[in-house]
């Protein structure tokens, strides 16, 4: 892989795609239960933040504000975030806070560590609540850093919270750390394909149950679902940790440091590679044989591969997504056997030393360029939308945000099956756009 | 400027301007959250489709303003194109006004625009750069024009802050640059300014006006293109639109170019004719004015004969809204007009002068709740037996999750209710809406719960 144009040498970016790391601090809080993010920038900030959550998962969002005002710049902001901590307790007694700072805070020099501190020392909040603060500054990483930053944070508190007392270990449960370029739909496919060899699985977070759209608990200002403080605790007892995406191994590591629990990286679960290791691996791990469901699906995705490989043949694709979700989508597409994959990443990531294809970090303006020197698909987020079509070149959407369109939480595209239909959609755009070009 | 007082909170045209300056209140933490005046200011210039749009600030700065303007565009030119100095660690430390200079040279040599804004964040208000300079500087280097927009996000607690201040940027830069174009001398040119809702409402305003010979010169903050806006000097009369955010360029430009302006909509029958009685007004002509009620005429009684079996169906069905901003009382005499009774009006984040619109449209037993929150509203919902529940953005969700039926009238619409076709597709609209089984269907428990 070639790591080259660096964005320093534009002096702007043109049609940037990054999302900033405060959305997926933001995110990440909605996969545990009953969780309160409060946004420390200008109110604009958490307007835009919310909103674009919302619009790609077609979900409320739960999300408060500290407000800094021209005041607050001068004066500090102590007492501002005092108040929006007691408020937020009062107001909807959360089980999980986390104060996160922005640009914004970083440059006026707030201390959030020891605002939460002496929020807690005056006696505010109740021992049941934790409280945690993060400062997530949009000036660098972008939403798989700030996703995987939050999930961090909130295992460290659990860690602290729970003394460090050594637990005896259960042979099978294990911890779940997915990426944020898995959707919720990929969540629960993993969780039921781990759940089908005997184990319990404990998913951090776990958007499966927050973000996928139901009407459980009606309207609440809270998180709608995901993995309750109260079993969180739990995974200091399993026996293994799973992250998906090299950007969830820093939590893992720390749940190995702090328990005891080995934790095993898998980039990306799409694929027949992937598949077959971690299958393999939870065999192994559970002692218990590959049910006939998942062998069928096994089946199947040979045959669609068999049925696909004319498709894919020789085709060009490029890619604008995160490091995790392009390592992931280039080992598969490496797999399909196309003539080339070239990405373009928003920001570095050790992950893409491992990337199968050509990836430079930069914009949108970039990813243009490489659609005019030829290429069969685009895919990426909404944001990229509109230079493929000045392009000409057939879109797929994917990664974040993906507006305008109905289920993208939904989708699947890990295990056998989700590999099947991820096969299904890509080669249906190849399709379409052949036959469009042959009109 | 009165002393003490800034001047931005005095605007002689506004009927509050008399009371003691609050500026705007300061957002108390926690409460619903208010747009960004970068965001306000990138949603009323974005429209200004073939000049470049600049921000400088970090990389959130875009995303708040970005996607959702130039969503809805077309896709020609630099419409739709998102430009940012994508300020870095090491640029807020040690400034990034030569980051600046270069992204504006950049952007002059690659993309050739006719004019480039560029926005000031509350970052590069915070590291004190000269944004005015680097812009001048620039203009010269470049010979194109560079206008600074300054609204940082801290500047205010709302996006029609921001809307406000690229008023000014256009009325100190833009407006009185243009001429005439040749061949094209308009008898009756009208500008429309305010805000509503992009491409699809500004066309259905221009072509109700077309119709009756008024030609629209510049749309500000609609579909617009730079030579457009610099010629916007030159109509006849201003009409604001819907939302006041830019009543001070309305009043600016009445005070240097001679430009009387009137508030008027285009939402329901009552609200079209007294626009276009004020059009006839301002215009004195007998001959236009003879035209524009003959126009009315054929029109409402198009409508009254189109709509009579919409109207029977939703006669005495009772809705209540749960928006922000305009959507609040825009579409009041509307749906009114309908047949439909308003139970109540629930809203977070309206201003003083939003609050007595609803008030003037209002024929009396409606419930108004400023400052009311999603419990409240859900609980006026049921107390008051509505039918339906109208909603602007994120407030969507508050029935959705309570399977109550709803319309959310801003977001995903993409349809114009402007104009008399505006009538007959919210009519249509509300209808389809009521009658969708979904209503039902999640209401009724599973099998195995039963």
């Amino acid at each position: 892989m070639s790591l080259t144009g660096e964005m320093n040498v534009k002096p702007l970016s043109v049609n940037p795609f990054r999302v900033s790391q405060a959305i997926g601090g933001v995110l990440a809080l909605q996969g545990f239960f009953r969780s309160l993010p409060i946004l420390y920038g200008a109110h604009g900030c958490v307007d835009a933040v919310g909103q674009l959550i919302s619009q790609h998962f077609r979900e409320p969002v739960a999300l408060q504000n500290v407000a800094i005002h021209d005041s607050n710049l001068i004066f500090g902001g102590t007492q501002s975030s005092q108040e929006a901590l007691e408020l937020a307790l009062k107001q909807f007694k959360p089980d999980l806070i986390a104060l996160i700072g922005t640009s914004l805070t970083e440059m006026v020099g707030e201390d959030l560590e020891s605002d939460v501190r002496q929020f807690l020392s005056s006696g505010g909040g109740d021992a049941e609540t934790l409280v945690l603060s993060l400062q997530l500054p949009d000036y660098e990483g972008s939403l798989e850093t700030g996703y995987a930053r939050m999930t961090e944070a909130v295992v460290e508190a659990v860690i602290r919270r729970s003394g460090g007392a050594a637990r005896k270990k259960r042979r099978n449960r294990v911890n779940l750390l997915p990426g944020p370029h898995l959707t919720p739909g990929d969540v629960m496919e993993l969780k039921e394909i781990i759940s089908s060899f005997g184990l319990e699985v404990l998913a951090l977070p776990d958007l499966s149950s927050s973000l996928c759209g139901h009407l459980l608990v009606g309207s609440t200002g809270l998180s709608r679902g995901g993995m309750p403080l109260d079993y969180l605790d739990k995974m200091l007892t399993s026996s293994c940790t799973i992250a998906v995406g090299g950007s969830m191994e820093r939590a893992g590591r720390k749940i190995e440091a702090a328990a005891g629990i080995p934790c095993h990286v898998f980039p990306g679960l799409t694929g027949l590679a992937a598949c077959d290791e971690f299958f393999d691996f939870l065999r192994r791990l559970s002692r218990t044989e590959v049910q006939v469901k998942h062998r069928w699906q096994r089946q199947i995705l040979l045959d669609s591969m068999l049925d696909a490989q004319s498709v894919f043949r020789g085709k060009e694709i490029i890619a604008a997504l995160e490091p995790d979700h392009l390592l992931s989508l280039s080992e598969w597409l490496e797999e399909v056997g196309i003539r080339s994959f070239r990405a373009i990443s928003p920001c570095t990531s050790p992950v893409l030393a491992n990337f199968r294809g050509e990836c430079r970090i930069g914009d949108l303006e970039d990813m243009e360029e490489m659609a005019s020197s030829g290429a069969d698909l685009w895919i990426g987020s909404s944001y990229g939308e509109q230079g493929a079509q000045r392009r000409g070149t057939a879109f797929l959407p994917m990664g974040f945000p993906v507006l305008g369109r109905l289920g993208t939480p939904l989708v699947v595209s890990v295990g056998y099956g989700g590999t099947t239909d991820l096969l299904g959609r890509i080669g249906n755009a190849l399709l379409q756009a052949e036959r469009r070009t042959g009109e | 400027m009165p002393r003490g007082k800034n001047a931005l909170f005095v605007e002689p045209d506004c009927e509050h301007n008399g009371q003691e300056k609050k500026g705007c209140v300061r957002p108390g933490p926690g409460e619903v959250s208010r747009g960004c005046p970068v965001a306000g200011s990138l949603a009323a210039l974005l429209p200004i489709r073939d000049a470049a749009h600049l921000v400088h600030g970090t990389s959130a700065c875009l995303e708040s303003g970005w996607l959702e303007p130039a969503d809805r565009g077309h896709h020609g030119g630099l419409a739709g194109y998102g430009f940012s100095t994508y300020l870095n660690d090491r640029d807020m430390a040690l400034g990034g006004e030569g980051k600046l200079l270069k992204a504006i040279g950049y952007i002059a040599e690659n993309y050739k625009p006719p004019a480039i804004f560029v926005y000031a964040t509350c970052i590069t208000v915070l590291s004190m750069e000269d944004l005015d300079a680097v812009c001048s500087e620039a203009e010269t280097a470049w010979n194109i024009p560079v206008i600074p927009v300054h609204s940082p996000g801290f500047s205010g607690s709302s996006g029609n802050m921001g809307r406000r201040l690229a008023g000014e940027a256009l009325m100190d830069r833009v407006i009185g640059q243009g001429v005439e174009e040749p061949g094209h001398p308009g008898t009756y040119d009208i500008n429309l300014i305010g805000e509503y809702e992009g491409g699809e409402e500004g066309a259905d305003m221009e072509a109700l006006l077309a119709k009756t010979g008024i030609r629209v010169l510049s749309q500000i903050t609609g579909e617009n293109s730079y030579s457009r806006v610099s010629r916007a000097h030159l109509a006849k009369v201003n009409m604001v639109v819907c939302s006041r955010a830019m009543i001070t360029l309305a009043r600016r430009m009445k005070d240097r170019y001679d430009i009387p302006y009137f508030e008027g909509s285009f939402y329901g029958e009552r609200e079209i004719r007294f626009t276009i009685r004020q059009l006839a007004f301002h215009f004195g002509d007998a001959e236009l004015e003879k035209k524009l009620y003959r126009y009315i005429r054929k029109e409402e009684e198009r409508l009254r004969s189109e709509l009579a079996n919409v109207r029977r169906e939703l006669k005495g069905k009772s809705v209540v809204l749960y928006t922000d901003g305009t959507e609040s009382w825009r579409y009041l005499t509307l749906l009114q007009e309908l047949g439909l009774k308003i139970a109540a009006v629930g809203t977070n984040r309206n201003t003083q002068e939003d609050m007595s619109r609803i008030r003037e449209r209002l024929e009396g037993g409606t419930v108004i709740l400023n400052e009311c929150g999603d419990g409240k509203i859900l609980q006026t919902f049921r107390e008051r037996r509505g039918d339906l529940m109208l909603v602007s953005g994120r407030n969507e969700y508050v029935p959705l999750k309570e399977r109550i039926p709803f319309l959310n009238l801003a977001r995903d619409r993409h349809r114009s209710y402007a104009g008399y076709a505006g009538v007959r597709r919210l009519a249509g609209d509300i209808l389809d809406t009521l009658e969708q089984p979904v209503w039902k269907l999640s209401g009724k428990s599973a099998p195995w719960e039963r």
